[in-house]
């Protein structure tokens, strides 16, 4: 398995994201978390990973309990695919997540399923499958602390984590 | 409560009976019939004055013990501590004539009488219980024998002996909790997997805050432990040995392949726990020891949170088959799933109790967690608690008594770990060092 | 409690039966001696130690008494259990009703000994299902 970084200033800028990430931040793999933090490029450079989590849009949201993609969120997923497919040299991991409106494990499962969903759409819409992995982190990385459903819906997620690295 | 003393006043009416003449007495002597349907909520009255120091080296031991063991009774909210300053008598010598009428006249049913002697860094425990109303010894006396640090398992032993005796129930205070200790603000969570006794003495940490771990349960015997951890970079299955706090991943998974809640069965020698492969989530049985792979359930649906009958004839998890978290059983060698779960709401995290005459579950209505019970067939379905999140149950290893995690809501909002009976009753916070969630019971120690 | 089955007694004393068509006030010794003893064992049966299933379950034991008023340990046993369908919870329900009849004995039941022929075999149900906990 290979790395290719592509300038020193963007390896140093992700090793301190790295630092200050909390658990699950650091992968046992060789690959690099780059949308935790800033300096990824000028969401101006369409090649950017700024341009995708911003422009693109990293995220797509769920229904309570739910997997479906609705028509936005497929909508999100089209331009992911575009952008992956010309910009082939980045693997991708597919975070699900769930709101804290459930018990543990079923939120461990279900953000297994909202992953696989998304990864499903993207390999649908050409994304080669082994440029993909999923991964579920349940209720257990909020982004959104209060106990509203304006919080919840931003924790039911799914985000399309870019990292440098080809092939598996 | 009525106390013995009350009861002399009544016998004017008995006594103007027997003297008047009403219809004789039949001749037949047949059985005197009469039915029983009061008895007593209140907690029973125990008195425990500080155990003997036989010797100077023990005293400091003798004064903690007997804290301990007052502790471990009043926390039951099944008994009453008598402070010592009501006391009339004071016991001077393990082995000197209890004074019955002076502990009757302080209304203590139970008296708990022990010495403490240090011998060469090891403690000698001895106790003594007394039916204060019936003045005779309730059991033999015993004697415990260990290290001086090991007095709170001394004093834990005590204390279950008496709960014993005195309910007929086997106690749980010498017993462990393994739970996740949690650090920092709610969206940057660090959690450890640590363990405690069960009144939140003696935590140790048995993992750093790298990786998160969640859900961890105790092994039949209390030798290890089983848990999900990220350390791998997926959710992954672990086994830890307790004494040695080693820890290897349970099987080989394939990449991308996610295994999580994890339970042992009741023989100990495998393991039943969850594996999402490609977005489904099914319940699959592995040997400790290793080898093939058993599963369990297969359908599209999620399959989690397993948990076996003490026989091990039977499995109980939570299945959203029908839409919503439902709760089934099936045979454990495989078979048709019955859903036993029937009121309306989501059911999870079914947890079988080692009395086999329960489940424990969490349950999900109304936007407010509850913690229930229900018979093995989804009758008799109680609520004991409810909070904004009250989840994840596991039962003490007598049966009677809950644990759960109950986090606060908001930004601000924390996991504590809480105790409830199963009547619904004495709710407390069991305390732990910091955020504490998932606690798993160990079985009796000893 | 106490106060109201003392009550009860006297009652019974001074009211006819209702099936009293003779008018004869049909008041027997065991009613009294029931009441009695029912004051007596009822505080030292705890309740609160039983589970909600053992609760559930009725339990009739039957016991002798010695002259004395004192049960004979070794003569207490279970003549029948409803709700039995979980062993342990009959065997618990069984193990508290015991412990009353024993625990609450003290030095002897305060019952008449010119009497003990009506009381020297009792058989006690205990039903905790209308208990108000």
């Amino acid at each position: 398995m290979t790395l290719r970084f592509r300038a020193s200033a963007l390896i140093l800028t992700a090793a301190l994201a790295l630092s200050a990430c909390a658990q699950g931040g650091l992968r046992g793999d060789d690959t690099v978390n780059l949308n935790a933090q800033g300096g990824l490029g000028a969401a101006s450079d369409p090649t950017s990973v700024a341009y995708f989590n911003q422009v693109v849009g990293d995220r797509v949201l769920f229904a309570v309990d739910q997997s479906t993609l609705d028509a936005q969120a497929q909508a999100t997923l089209d331009g992911q695919a575009q952008w992956l497919l010309s910009n082939a040299e980045y693997r991708v991991q597919i975070e699900g997540h769930a709101d804290e409106q459930g018990t543990r494990e079923y939120n461990i499962a279900l953000g297994a399923r909202r992953a696989a969903a998304v990864r499903d759409y993207l390999v649908s819409r050409g994304v080669p499958a082994n440029r993909l992995t999923t991964i579920s982190y349940g209720k257990e990385r909020p982004i959104e602390i209060c106990s509203e459903e304006s919080c919840y819906r931003q924790n039911r997620r799914a985000v399309t984590v870019l990292s440098f690295g080809t092939g598996v | 409560m009525l106390t013995r003393r009350s009861l002399i006043r009544s016998t004017a009416a008995l006594t103007l009976a027997s003297s008047l003449p009403l219809v004789p007495a039949r001749a037949q002597t047949g059985p005197l019939r009469l039915e029983i349907t009061e008895g007593v909520i209140e907690p029973l009255p125990f008195a425990v004055p500080r155990f003997i120091a036989r010797n100077g080296g023990a005293a400091d031991a003798a004064a903690d013990i007997t804290r301990v063991i007052a502790a471990d009774l009043r926390g039951t909210g099944l008994f009453r501590q008598i402070p010592e300053s009501a006391h009339i008598s004071s016991v001077t010598a393990f082995d000197a004539p209890v004074q019955y009428n002076d502990w009757q006249a302080i209304n203590a049913q139970a008296l708990i009488v022990g010495e403490v002697e240090e011998s060469g860094g090891r403690l000698i425990v001895r106790f003594r219980l007394f039916d204060v109303f019936s003045q005779q010894p309730l059991g033999e006396g015993l004697q415990f024998v260990g290290p001086r640090e090991g007095w709170r398992r001394m004093a834990h032993n005590v204390a279950d002996q008496v709960y014993e005796r005195i309910t007929g129930e086997g106690g749980y205070f010498d017993t462990r909790v393994v739970f996740i200790h949690e650090e920092g603000p709610k969206n940057a969570r660090l959690k450890r997997l640590a363990i405690m006794d069960y009144d939140g003495a003696n935590v140790q940490f048995l993992t750093d805050s790298r990786s998160l771990v969640l859900a961890p349960r105790f092994s039949p015997t209390g030798d290890r432990i089983i848990y999900t951890s990220y350390e791998s970079g997926q959710p992954r299955v672990y086994l830890m040995d307790v004494a040695t706090v080693t820890r290897r991943p349970l099987e080989a998974i394939s990449a991308g392949d996610m295994s999580f809640s994890p339970r042992f069965t009741p023989d100990g020698g495998s393991v039943v726990f969850s594996m999402a492969q490609g977005g489904n989530t099914d319940i699959f049985r592995v040997s400790v020891g290793g080898g093939a792979r058993t599963q369990l359930t297969s359908a599209p649906s999620i399959e989690t949170a397993p948990s076996f009958s003490p026989d091990g004839s039977q499995m109980v998890f939570e299945s959203d088959r029908t839409g919503g978290q439902q709760i089934y059983v099936m045979p454990a060698g495989g078979g048709e799933p019955q859903r036993i779960s029937r009121g309306t709401g989501r059911y999870g995290t079914p947890v079988w109790s080692p009395r086999g005459d329960y489940i424990a579950f969490t349950k999900q209505e109304a936007g407010r967690f509850h913690i229930g019970v229900m018979r093995t067939n989804g009758s008799e379905e109680r609520l004991l608690t409810a909070s904004f999140l009250d989840e994840g149950p596991t039962w003490a290893p007598n049966g009677r008594v809950l644990m759960f995690t109950r986090e606060t809501a908001g930004a601000d909002g924390a996991p504590a770990v809480y105790s409830v009976d199963i009547s619904g009753r004495n709710l407390q916070r069991v305390a732990t060092p910091g955020m504490a969630s998932d606690p798993s019971w160990s079985p009796r120690l000893t | 409690m106490m106060r109201a089955l003392a009550l009860a007694a006297l009652m019974a004393l001074s009211t006819p039966a209702p099936s009293g068509a003779t008018g004869t006030v049909e008041v027997t010794p065991q009613d009294l001696l029931r009441a009695r003893l029912t004051e007596m064992v009822a505080p030292c049966w705890a309740v609160e130690g039983l589970s909600p299933s053992a609760r559930a379950t009725v339990v009739t034991l039957a016991v002798e008494m010695t002259p004395e008023g004192q049960p004979r340990a070794e003569t207490i046993r279970l003549l029948r259990a409803r709700g039995d369908r979980y062993p342990a919870d009959v065997a618990q329900a069984f193990a508290a009703a015991r412990r009353a009849v024993l625990r609450c004995a003290g030095a002897g039941y305060d019952l008449p000994a010119d009497l003990h022929p009506h009381w020297r075999e009792v058989e006690m149900t205990f039903d905790a299902n209308a208990h108000v906990m």
